[in-house]
């Protein structure tokens, strides 16, 4: 099944309403790198077009935008290694992820820090900064609550340790 | 970890990006599903066009009357039927992967599709090979009857460099999709044994 232009607002309205985040996620998960991020960022919002006859209300959009998120980070480096033709087209759509250069600048430590945890951490310590609670990420992840607690807690001090 | 919280705030605010046209990223969507059924949809036709070749090949052009060359006709036309028929399900086993469910079960999903895909590239894709190589050779001996000497040698050698041409293009792929199956099990079972507590 794939999205039809009847859909065309609810993509508009949750393009432009998550737009940062997702870009900040994609930054934190490619330790900073720009273009790999405008690509990665470009990916999902693919991504979230052609699940978008698939989203029900059950969740909150936020909640399906940060699944679709992690989901695509999690398969992005095992299908870019096939497919190179990616990187050119995200060169093309560039602009539409400008941002603010030199302000970005100052956090590059902390998007590296990120980047230097496993890749399910980096997803998981993205969402604590986000101020997601416990419930919101295990509705992501998929797992119980009380045990991502556990996790979250060894996470956190593990990127204390990298800053 | 306020304080990290508070940076990472601080840090979205500079990637307030000015408002932008979701148009061009729709039609890159779009052009990028079509791509992408043209693509599964085209090495499905390739392989029909092939089988239906080989097929009037033997029906028209040179029928076999002797029974062993006609078991390899069989073999050959039967391992690109199941050849095609696995592109099929695989198509089918690729859709399942729904990236908007949790991670712990679109990982599960991936798992299974690239656990299918090694089931493929091992015994099934070889048993494929050596029905399709059985064939070829099962039909030498009636063909030798009206080939001459230098064609049919001609004819083995240019099958035996397609065939370790074909060999290395597949095992390039299979390595790429086993790496990634192999990750991918890798935060499998990073996520289980979070869930279980361990």
């Amino acid at each position: 099944m794939s999205s039809s232009p009847a859909q065309l607002p609810l993509f508009e309205s949750l393009y432009q309403q998550y737009r940062p985040m997702v870009l900040q996620v994609c930054l934190g998960y490619v330790q900073g790198d720009r273009d790999q991020a405008k690509d990665l960022a470009q990916e999902i919002f693919i991504n979230v077009w052609r699940a978008l006859p698939q989203f029900r209300s059950e969740a909150s959009p936020k909640t399906w935008i940060y699944r679709i998120t992690v989901n695509t980070c999690l398969m992005y480096i095992r299908t870019t290694r096939r497919k190179e033709k990616v990187a050119q087209e995200a060169v093309a759509l560039s602009d539409q992820f400008e941002w603010l250069e030199e302000g970005e600048r100052e956090y590059q430590p902390l998007y590296q820090a990120i980047g230097k945890l496993p890749e399910l951490e980096r997803l998981i310590i993205m969402m604590v900064l986000d101020e997601l609670d416990y419930e919101e990420i295990s509705r992501v992840v998929g797992i119980n609550a009380v045990n991502l607690r556990v996790r979250i807690y060894r996470i956190k001090n593990k990127l204390r340790k990298l800053l | 970890m306020d304080e990290l919280s508070n940076q990472w705030k601080k840090a979205r605010t500079q990637l307030q990006t000015t408002p932008a046209d979701s148009s061009q990223l729709v039609g890159r969507a779009r052009q990028r599903q079509r791509s992408s059924q043209y693509f599964q949809l085209g090495n499905i036709l390739v392989l029909t066009i092939s089988l239906i070749g080989v097929g009037a090949f033997f029906y028209w052009l040179a029928p076999v009357r002797e029974v062993l060359s006609r078991v390899g006709v069989a073999c050959m036309l039967g391992g690109l039927l199941l050849r095609i028929g696995i592109e099929v399900w695989s198509i089918f086993k690729s859709q399942k992967i729904q990236l908007g469910t949790t991670t712990l079960q679109a990982t599960h999903e991936a798992v299974g599709y690239y656990s299918f895909r090694k089931r493929i590239h091992g015994p099934i894709t070889l048993s494929i090979v050596a029905l399709y190589i059985l064939g070829f050779y099962l039909l030498t001996p009636e063909f030798s009857q009206y080939i001459p000497f230098n064609w049919m040698l001609l004819m083995h050698g240019s099958f035996v460099i397609m065939a370790v041409f074909l060999f290395v293009q597949i095992r390039k792929g299979i390595k790429k999709e086993m790496q990634s199956l192999a990750e991918l099990i890798e935060i499998e079972n990073d996520l289980q044994d979070t869930a279980t507590g361990i």
